[in-house]
């Protein structure tokens, strides 16, 4: 008996069964390389683009209610206060205006004023007043503590006292006393940064200045009250 | 009794409509991924469609907001301005005054028998002082007071000169410095 061996596939017909899947297989692949993975990072990164603008939107919507409550008058009356503590230039009528009502209230008897050319280039700038009075010493002493207690910010730079009278009740005293200015920058942030409320501290030099600009009445260019000029008349 | 039964049909024919069914399934198994890959692709194209309309319309609230914000430029102006000033007045006022304190820390310690003629304190904290004592004693309680660490804020105290009077009164110039 002649046995007859089965005959193999030739050419195309050997790989017909190969062909339809790797057809199959390669678009597959390009589908997935070049729309879906693409697509889906996009999607990714379009997804993270909105969160992040949905945060700046609620963010600029928080600002927008803190700002909406913000009474301009009250706040520019405010400002006007603060500037009284530290003006924006030397503003000299004010500081002198301080030291003579202090004196007066304290009962030092000022015999000179002598007002310093100070420093610009530091921020604060400074510039100093040399007083020459006389007045009991709980008077200095008085004076001292009230000077930096009153509506512009003043401090003590320098003390000599020397008994004017053999009982030693009155002295004459020379006083340095510093006071400054500050230049006031005008930038703002970017919108979507926060706005930050006075915090406690802030609330509460802000009423001690108003108290000791209520107690102790200055001339001030920058305050409500008195006659407005010029602040370095040296200049 | 058992039925029997015989293919007639020759071998080539079986194996041709096995071959048949193959490629029948293999060929449907290609159509379904190949289907499935592309409706993925459509999802995904589909899906960007609709992020791309939500961002826009985020980026219009977007646009809203900051303009609602820019409206109220003059109140966040004045609100930081005056913040600024504050903090550099609490700077300033936070400030240590050690001439305040040198002052207030020598009138308290001198006592009676002691008269101060002259008083002294820098910025530094040097405090020159010079006086008259009745008696030693108010003297030795004085220099004894301003070299008390421990109770008070002195430090380097030296008397620069003492001289006796006629009577019994000393004449002295003392210098100190706050710690």
């Amino acid at each position: 008996m002649k046995l007859k061996l089965p005959q193999l596939p030739s050419g195309a017909e050997r790989y017909q069964l190969l062909i339809w899947p790797l057809v199959g297989i390669g678009i597959s692949i390009l589908l997935l390389v070049l729309v879906i993975i693409p697509q889906l990072l996009r999607i990714w990164a379009t997804n993270q683009k909105i969160e992040t603008t949905k945060d700046k939107i609620t963010t600029l919507n928080q600002k927008y209610d803190q700002l909406k409550r913000i009474d301009l008058n009250e706040y520019k009356q405010n400002l006007n206060e603060a500037l009284i503590a530290l003006p924006l230039d030397k503003d000299i009528p004010s500081g002198i205006s301080q030291i003579q009502t202090v004196a007066l209230n304290d009962q030092i008897q000022i015999s000179g004023l002598i007002v310093g050319s100070g420093t610009t280039t530091s921020n604060p700038a400074s510039y100093q007043f040399k007083i020459e009075g006389v007045g009991s010493l709980d008077s200095v002493k008085k004076f001292i503590a009230d000077i930096q207690k009153g509506p512009r910010v003043m401090s003590l730079d320098s003390v000599e006292l020397s008994s004017g009278n053999k009982e030693g009740s009155v002295y004459s005293v020379n006083l340095g006393i510093t006071t400054y200015s500050q230049v006031q920058e005008t930038k703002l942030g970017p919108l979507d940064q926060p706005v930050v409320n006075l915090n406690d501290k802030e609330i509460a030099v802000l009423t001690a200045i108003k108290q000791s600009t209520q107690n102790t009445q200055i001339i001030s260019q920058n305050g409500t009250t008195g006659a407005k000029g010029k602040s370095d008349p040296f200049q | 009794m058992n039925k029997i039964s015989i293919n007639l049909l020759p071998a080539e024919l079986g194996v041709a409509e096995k071959k048949q069914f193959r490629k029948i399934w293999i060929i449907r198994i290609t159509v379904v991924v190949i289907g499935v890959i592309s409706a993925l692709a459509a999802v995904a194209l589909g899906l960007v469609i609709f992020k791309n309309n939500e961002q826009s319309q985020v980026n219009l609230r977007l646009k809203q907001a900051e303009q609602q914000v820019a409206s109220l430029n003059e109140q966040e102006g004045y609100l930081t301005l005056l913040r600024q000033r504050l903090d550099s007045v609490i700077t300033l006022q936070q400030k240590e005054n050690k001439q305040t304190q040198g002052l207030s820390s020598i009138t308290q310690i001198v006592p009676e028998e002691v008269a101060i003629n002259s008083l002294a304190v820098d910025r530094n904290g040097t405090i020159l002082l010079s006086g008259l004592s009745n008696g030693v004693i108010g003297l030795n309680s004085l220099v004894n007071a301003l070299g008390d660490s421990t109770k008070n804020n002195f430090t380097k105290t030296n008397i620069d000169s003492l001289s006796k009077g006629t009577t019994d009164s000393y004449r002295f110039d003392i210098s100190t410095k706050l710690k």
